[in-house]
């Protein structure tokens, strides 16, 4: 019994309060005693109750009114009455205002300790139910209120991610609230379609979370314009940041191409990918891969699969929610019967899901259906979708130049053309004409640098790099105020032409340049890269610039 | 002689003259285990003559333990680059 915690008792005859109050302390159950009910009432908040002994008639009335007041303030503290043979007419009332039971007067001192005992004892046992039921209560009240944040948040990502394609149909059936798969698709800023099926270990919220970070940047990592196998590493570096060793998620990557006329296809984990020619010939496309998440993120194997994408007519993703664990005439279906059966009723995916959903085995878990994801692309009407993919016309920035100067060490700067194409990156220029302005701009800033500045013959490079890298790392360390390079990269808008003029201190380049432009077999890589990439390419032998343009 | 199982080196987005030493490094300590080696491209953006110049020089590595080279997911402008100077009589594309 909690220490410190009373037994009140309200009776007004003298004998009757002093047997009461002696037989419990004699049991060592501690008494608290009043003779009115407003007695009573002024003692109650000052002390813990553990059960109420109370008369029936008092001086200041009859105790029904405080029995109501208590059964509001202590509506877990057992009420006994004692009640005389006269009062027994009155007891149903008692019992429906909430009284646990009555001791008859005159009162026999033990019987009456162990019955008090014995409802001070079932209280205690009944808040301790009271509390654990308060607290399960309370914890289903945050688990709904969280699913509903997760299921929100599912719900988000999947609507952002999936952007509706003629040709790709995707059909779902999740297990439970959250599905485990996720099909997301997204064009990237060169035309090619990329589609991702992923799909993580478990069912539920548990899956769905083990997918969310991977899914989340999915769209942001296409728009960026990444590779497929960037994409893939990115994916699996972001699984590893945020998702526990052993959770895993296997994923079939896509890229479709209409520019090179292929497919390209990454199957980690997953069930063969279904390919038809267009005979109507299929073959799988199996996983050679193990599950995002298994191997360190450096460790992932970006090696693809390529098909032209003019000889394949029709292609079918799915996770294994549809090949396992099918059951027909009480036999197990092999994969191979499931991968017939799916290829020959691709024309209605969704009646297709809801058969292999029939196949279910049921007897082993009522609640272990897997999640089921089925997406079929049929390659004629995504080439179509594909080819109208107007170009993004993105406003063309005003005109600019920029002029630069570079002196002294200022010249070892290895990031200056990576900068300077970043600064252009953010004027909206597309990706792959940011990438030809690199390398003409790292071929010329390192040509006036190495062959008019550092001296190194232009041959030196081709014919011993080590040498050559030996000697470059020398002069750089002797270059002086007086070696400058300097450049402009100046944006005509109305000629939609990209001018970049380079000068530098040096004398050598001039006719180093000459000879190599004359001479077909010994013109440098570097120069073969400028003229194939540029619109222009001219060298002023006056001021010692070359000035070239790239067409936009 | 039967195929040694080859090594993948992961380039960076930028392949170009301030990824030498990384580069040099990493060929080397994969011609120590195998002389086979696939160089990935998938993350590659920007390419200069210098890329080009390093790979010529791991090729002759490669060629001289007669190994062979590879070429993975090379996309885009440094795909054209690669294929300007001819590169794919050097490296195999995957």
């Amino acid at each position: 019994m909690s220490s410190g915690s009373s037994v009140l008792i309200l009776e007004d005859d003298i004998s009757t309060r002093l047997i009461v109050s002696k037989s419990l302390s004699a049991q060592g159950i501690q008494t608290v005693t009043a003779t009115t009910i407003s007695e009573a009432e002024n003692l109650i908040p000052e002390h813990d109750i553990s059960l109420f002994l109370l008369d029936v008639h008092l001086p200041d009335g009859d105790s029904t009114a405080l029995v109501r007041k208590l059964r509001v303030s202590h509506p877990l503290i057992p009420i006994l009455v004692m009640t005389g043979d006269y009062e027994q007419n009155r007891v149903a009332e008692f019992f429906d205002l909430g009284v646990r039971d009555f001791i008859n007067k005159p009162v026999h001192p033990i019987l009456l300790a162990s019955r008090v005992r014995s409802f001070i004892r079932n209280s205690i046992t009944e808040r301790a139910l009271f509390d654990a039921n308060e607290m399960y209560q309370r914890i289903a009240h945050e688990k709904e209120q969280e699913e509903e944040l997760a299921h929100y948040v599912y719900d988000h990502i999947l609507k952002v991610h999936t952007s509706k394609m003629d040709g790709l149909d995707t059909v779902i059936r999740s297990s439970g609230k959250f599905c485990g798969d996720m099909l997301l698709s997204a064009k990237a800023p060169n035309g090619n379609l990329i589609v991702l099926l992923a799909d993580a270990t478990g069912h539920g919220m548990a899956a769905a979370l083990t997918i969310y970070p991977m899914v989340s940047t999915f769209a942001a990592m296409v728009a960026k314009g990444l590779s497929l196998g960037a994409i893939l590493k990115e994916l699996s570096a972001k699984h590893s940041q945020c998702i526990p060793q052993n959770r895993f998620v296997a994923a079939i990557l896509l890229e479709l191409s209409l520019v090179d006329n292929t497919i390209r296809v990454w199957n980690g984990g997953m069930p063969a990918v279904l390919m038809f020619d267009n005979e109507g010939n299929l073959s799988k496309v199996t996983s050679k891969h193990v599950a995002i998440g298994i191997m360190p993120d450096d460790m992932v194997s970006t090696k693809m699969e390529v098909f032209e994408l003019d000889q394949v007519s029709k292609m079918a993703l799915f996770s294994d929610g549809l090949i396992e664990n099918k059951v027909m005439d009480g036999r197990t279906l092999a994969f191979n019967e499931v991968y017939d059966m799916i290829a020959t009723n691709l024309d209605d995916p969704k009646g297709l899901l809801d058969t292999m959903h029939g196949y279910e085995n049921f007897t082993d878990d009522l609640n272990d259906h897997d999640d089921m994801t089925l997406a079929v692309l049929d390659l004629h009407r995504l080439t179509e979708e594909l080819k109208q993919v107007e170009e993004d016309n993105k406003p063309l920035p005003g005109s600019f130049s920029f002029d630069f100067e570079l002196t002294g060490s200022a010249l070892n700067n290895e990031k200056f053309a990576y900068n300077l194409i970043e600064l252009l990156g953010t004027y909206g220029f597309h990706k792959d004409f940011c990438q030809k302005v690199f390398t003409v701009m790292t071929e010329l800033f390192v040509n006036a640098v190495d062959h008019g500045i550092f001296n190194i013959p232009s041959k030196l490079k081709e014919d011993d790099f080590i040498a050559y890298l030996s000697m470059r790392e020398e002069r750089q360390a002797t270059l002086s105020a007086t070696d400058k390079v300097k450049i402009t990269l100046a944006w005509d808008q109305a000629s939609h032409q990209l001018t970049i003029i380079l000068g530098d201190s040096g004398t050598g380049y001039a006719t180093d340049k000459l000879k190599d432009l004359g001479d077909e077999v010994a013109y440098g890589r570097g120069l073969k890269l400028i003229a194939s990439l540029c619109h222009s390419f001219t060298y002023d032998q006056i001021t010692n610039t070359t000035h070239v343009t790239l067409e936009y | 002689m039967s195929q040694q199982p080859s090594v993948v080196i992961s380039i960076p987005e930028r392949f170009d003259f301030s990824t030498h030493k990384w580069f040099t490094e990493s060929y080397e300590q994969a011609l120590e285990k195998t002389n086979n080696i696939v160089l990935d491209f998938s993350r590659v953006t920007y390419v200069d003559s210098s890329a080009l110049g390093m790979m010529v020089l791991l090729r002759r590595k490669i060629s001289a333990v007669g190994g062979k080279g590879y070429v993975r997911n090379v996309t885009g402008t440094a795909k054209d680059i690669l294929e300007m100077a001819n590169f794919q009589t050097l490296f195999e594309y995957e």
